[in-house]
C-alpha cells in the first residue's frame, strides 16, 4: 500500500526506485494538469518529467505542512506556466494552422457533445482551463486549487463558476444547432 | 439566464457529483441538465490524449546524473590523492635531503602552484557538487 510520507522518507535516504513508485502515484495528476495547460502533445511529456525532476530536488524541503498531492501539484503548475511564458513567442513565429484546428474541432463537434465540450474546454482562457482540470479531474477542493495556484479562494470560485457558465452556454447553442 | 440561478444549480451539481453517499436530487429544469451533462463530461479525462509514462524517463535520467556525479567526484579524488601523494613526497624529499640544492628550488616552484591548485579542486568539487543537483532539469528536456 502506498503512503506519502513512508515513500518520502525512502527516497531521502537515496531509494531511487521509491521516488519511480512516487512518480507514478502521482503522474495521472501532473499530466492531467500539464495537457490542459500546455496542450502542445510534444511538450507534455518534457514539462512532466522537468516537474519530477523538480520534485526530486526539492524532495528534502518538503515539511508535509500540506499534503504531497498539492506541493507537487504546484510544482506542476508553476513549472507548466513557466513553459508557457518561455515557449509563446516560439509558438506564435512558427504560427498554427486554425483551419485545420477549426476543421478538426468542427468534426470533432459533429461526433459527440463530450468531443466538442473537450474543445470547448480547449478554447477557454489558461487560468479557466486550469481551475476546471484541477476541481473536476483531480478533484482538489478550492483551498488546494488556491494553494497550487496561489490565487485567493473567491478567485478560484469565481474562474469556476465563469468557466462553467461559458461552458453550459456553448452547450446549449451546441444541443439547438443538433 | 441571471447569476443566482446559476450558482445554485453549479452548488447542486457539486453536491450531487461528489464521491458521498448522500446526494442532492437534481431539479427538473433545463439548465440542470446541462450542467449535468457538463459536470459529467468534466470529470471525464478519456478524451484527452493518452500520454506514456513518465516514471521511466524520470528514473534513467535520475540515474544516470547520480552516476554522472559520482563518476566525476571519483576522478576528482583520484587526482586530489596523486596531487596529495606528490605534495607529501616533496615534503618528505625537502626534510629528508635538506641539503640538495636543486630539490629545493623545485619544492620552492612547485609548492605554491600545488597549494593553489588544491584549494581550487576543492572548490570545484563543491561548485560541481552544487551544479549536477540544479541542472537535472536541463538535462530532463
Amino acid at each position: 500500500m502506498y503512503n506519502d510520507k513512508e515513500t518520502v522518507s525512502r527516497i531521502l535516504s537515496g531509494n531511487l526506485h521509491a521516488f519511480k513508485l512516487l512518480v507514478t502515484h502521482h503522474e495521472h495528476m501532473v499530466n492531467g494538469m500539464v495537457r490542459r495547460l500546455v496542450q502542445d502533445r510534444e511538450d507534455v511529456s518534457d514539462v512532466s518529467q522537468e516537474v519530477f525532476i523538480k520534485v526530486y530536488q526539492h524532495l528534502r524541503h518538503f515539511k508535509f505542512q500540506s499534503s504531497l498531492r498539492t506541493w507537487i501539484g504546484r510544482i506542476a503548475y508553476t513549472t507548466a506556466v513557466n513553459h508557457l511564458k518561455k515557449n509563446a513567442p516560439r509558438k506564435q513565429v512558427q504560427g498554427i494552422d486554425y483551419t485545420l484546428v477549426q476543421h478538426e474541432e468542427d468534426e470533432a463537434s459533429r461526433k459527440s457533445t463530450a468531443a466538442f465540450l473537450q474543445a470547448e474546454i480547449a478554447k477557454l482562457p489558461e487560468q479557466y482551463r486550469l481551475v476546471l482540470t484541477l476541481y473536476h479531474l483531480n478533484e482538489f477542493s478550492y483551498e488546494e486549487i488556491g494553494q497550487i495556484t496561489g490565487m485567493p479562494e473567491g478567485t478560484v470560485k469565481n474562474y469556476l463558476f465563469r468557466a462553467r457558465k461559458l461552458l453550459k452556454e456553448r452547450l446549449e447553442k451546441y444541443n439547438h444547432l443538433l | 439566464m441571471n447569476d443566482n440561478l446559476d450558482e445554485e444549480l453549479q452548488h447542486l451539481m457539486e453536491q450531487h457529483f461528489k464521491k458521498t453517499n448522500v446526494q442532492e436530487s437534481l431539479p427538473d429544469h433545463p439548465d440542470a441538465r446541462l450542467y449535468e451533462s457538463l459536470f459529467r463530461e468534466l470529470a471525464d479525462d478519456s478524451f484527452l490524449p493518452e500520454q506514456s509514462s513518465v516514471a521511466d524517463k524520470v528514473f534513467v535520467k535520475l540515474e544516470h546524473d547520480i552516476e554522472k556525479k559520482e563518476a566525476f567526484r571519483y576522478r576528482l579524488y583520484i587526482v586530489l590523492v596523486i596531487m596529495a601523494g606528490a605534495l607529501f613526497a616533496g615534503l618528505a624529499i625537502t626534510l629528508v635531503g635538506p641539503d640538495i640544492p636543486a630539490l629545493t628550488i623545485v619544492w620552492k616552484m612547485i609548492q605554491m602552484p600545488v597549494l593553489v591548485f588544491i584549494a581550487t579542486a576543492f572548490c570545484i568539487t563543491y561548485l560541481f557538487g552544487k551544479m549536477v543537483a540544479g541542472n537535472g532539469v536541463k538535462h530532463a528536456r
